[in-house]
């Protein structure tokens, strides 16, 4: 009998945790800091990538999920006294219903609507945010208590590192199997063609709905896990840019593949910090960081778009399948259809 | 009362309405929905503020700001428009999205990131009593460009060859390509048209909200919600869903509590998508297998 993981070369999935735990070893506490914002943006966009890249759902509320998430955590820790772990499946779980009510305009609508009404949904998620200010603190922000577990508090940043990527890998992993599964499939086949899907006895609307669920659970905890990081939360953070943000790592590491969203994520996160560096060697007229960083982002965006819409990670797939074929390589013919 | 707040909601809709077309006009040719519609209306308003405050004069500023708007339309054909023509949808999002992006923090670099008012207004913005109600020469000029506008707009569309080459180009690309009708070429004149389009209206606004770079993604969040309640891709939808939201916001503002009106377009939008996806004048769309 063939063994389930047999056609996966499997043997570098170990190696690459055990890198990841080994990097905070040799990091001041900035950089690790900023390797912790990567990690949460590794959750959110692995789950943005099951609804986008794998279902074909655009969200651009998903910066809205991870406001749900924040602050349910936050609220619950700091006016409840909840232990952590509990408010972080909480977050998700609450992030997971918001999910669900914005799966049943999916039903009906995709593409452009579908994006116009997750953007709507921001909107309203920062009023209701805002009107819940007893709790959230209002437009003045929110500070957040350290979190806690069990009795051990979890304040340096290497700490928060390991927290943060056990949730990480353990969601990249569980995201991973997923796709591979009856329900992955039948995710990609609702991309590729609806009426299709259907015809074969895929049923829309419970799909569309639980992966709209899933993926507002992974912004949920991704977003409760940024709150204990920060600790200090504004509803000004969770804009629409942070929506687009996560839809640009997902697409600059590959749109549907996970590999690549974790990619995308580290990319993007990094982005800043090495045009940190390049900024010294401009004239300080021109080096006016805060635009400076916009433009350069969306620059970067439009070139994935435009010339690399298969992200790093395929190319890094075309690149090692050259070298396996590499004296024999068949001429190309145009772009290859994935 | 009320006779006043449609007044200053139908003039607040015009601008809408004249952002909403924009949209709409390139979404029919190219099928592209241009987030950045709002960014483009914007720079046109930054150079029309910048050439009328050093002096030169009313008639120069408004030619400046429309060669302008020729300018930035060819420029977003060129780079988002044609390499994306047939690409899904998601890939065409983003790629206006990222253009705003990178037009917004422009403007921010040019023009800085601070309010910018226009004093004295060039037209009065001095309420007049008209009969019971009381009328701003300001909102007659805005109601009256648009009117304006859109007239031209149906004239060129109807009774030129070049608008009813454009017209067969929205409606079948293929067979217009086949009657010889050169697309391209139309795609371009399109983006130019949509482009002026805005920058009539980022002119229009100016004395009422200031220029600030967050101006035209605010604009374009009324215009989105516009445009789909008039069913995107109908030239008269966008008109009326622009005139409807102005109304309907005018009165919010007066019968809402504060908390309330800012999301209210786009309860509206959502309640209109949940109950009759296709707006008020789009015919549903069957989708071939």
């Amino acid at each position: 009998m063939k063994r389930r993981y047999a056609d996966e070369k499997i043997w570098w999935i170990p190696l690459v945790i055990g890198v990841t735990f080994l990097i905070p070893l040799g990091l001041d506490s900035y950089f690790t800091y900023v390797f912790n914002l990567a990690g949460i943006a590794i959750i959110v966009a692995v789950g943005l990538d099951l609804l986008s890249g794998y279902t074909g759902l655009i969200s651009l509320g998903h910066a809205a999920f991870m406001a749900v998430g924040a602050y349910t955590s936050a609220v619950l820790v700091a006016q409840f006294d909840w232990p952590f772990l509990l408010s972080v499946l909480a977050a998700g779980v609450i992030a997971m219903l918001a999910g669900v009510i914005l799966g049943f305009p999916a039903l009906r609508l995709s593409g452009l609507y579908l994006a116009i009404v997750t953007m709507g949904f921001g909107v309203i998620v920062h009023r209701i945010i805002i009107e819940l200010h007893v709790w959230t603190g209002g437009s003045d922000g929110m500070p957040v208590p350290v979190a806690q577990i069990l009795g051990v508090e979890i304040t340096s940043d290497r700490s928060q590192y390991y927290l943060i990527y056990i949730f990480a890998i353990v969601m990249t992993v569980i995201a991973k199997r997923l796709t591979a599964t009856k329900m992955g499939r039948a995710l990609v086949a609702i991309r590729d063609s609806e009426e299709a899907a259907q015809s074969s006895g895929i049923h829309l609307g419970r799909y569309k709905i639980f992966i709209f669920a899933v993926s507002a659970f992974y912004a949920g905890v991704g977003g409760a896990l940024y709150a204990h990081t920060i600790r200090f939360i504004t509803t000004d953070y969770f804009n629409i840019l942070l929506s687009i943000q996560f839809l640009v790592m997902i697409i600059v590491g590959g749109i549907g593949s996970i590999y690549g969203a974790v990619l995308g994520a580290l990319f993007i996160t990094f982005l800043p910090e090495f045009i940190r560096v390049v900024k010294d060697f401009l004239p300080p007229d021109v080096a006016q960081f805060n635009d400076l960083q916009a433009i350069s982002f969306g620059l970067v965006m439009l070139f994935f778009i435009l010339f690399e819409p298969l992200g790093i990670y395929r190319r890094w797939l075309k690149i090692r399948i050259y070298w396996k074929l590499f004296p024999f390589n068949p001429k190309q013919r145009g772009e290859t259809n994935h | 009362m009320t006779a006043q707040i449609i007044v200053y909601g139908i003039s607040l809709g015009c601008v809408y309405a004249i952002v909403a077309l924009g949209l709409v006009l390139i979404y029919r040719a190219t099928e592209l929905v241009n987030f950045a519609q709002g960014e483009m209306m914007m720079m046109s308003a930054y150079v029309f503020f910048t050439l009328y405050s050093m002096e030169m004069g009313l008639f120069t500023a408004v030619l400046g700001s429309l060669l302008f708007a020729v300018i930035l339309g060819v420029a977003m054909n060129t780079i988002i428009s044609r390499p994306l023509i047939g690409k899904p949808i998601f890939a065409q999002i983003m790629a206006t999205i990222a253009m705003s992006i990178v037009l917004r923090s422009l403007t921010g670099v040019i023009w800085t990131h601070e309010d910018l008012f226009m004093y004295p207004s060039p037209v009065s913005m001095k309420p007049m009593n008209v009969g019971f109600l009381q009328i701003s020469p300001y909102q007659i000029v805005i109601v009256g460009v648009t009117i304006i506008l859109v007239l031209l707009l149906y004239l060129f569309l109807n009774l030129t060859r070049f608008g009813t080459a454009i017209k067969a180009t929205s409606e079948n690309p293929v067979a217009a390509q086949l009657m010889g009708i050169p697309i391209k070429r139309i795609y371009v004149a399109v983006w130019i048209l949509s482009s002026l389009v805005s920058a009539v209206a980022g002119m229009l606004i100016i004395p009422q909200f200031g220029l600030q770079p967050m101006l035209g993604s605010r604009l374009l969040l009324m215009a989105l919600p516009a445009a789909v309640l008039g069913g995107f891709g109908k030239l008269e939808g966008a008109i009326a869903g622009g005139l409807i939201l102005g109304i309907l916001e005018s009165m919010a503002i007066v019968y809402l509590p504060t908390s309330i009106y800012d999301i209210f377009p786009w309860i509206i939008l959502i309640l209109m998508l949940l109950i009759r996806p296709d707006g008020l004048f789009g015919t549903p769309v069957r989708k071939r297998v």
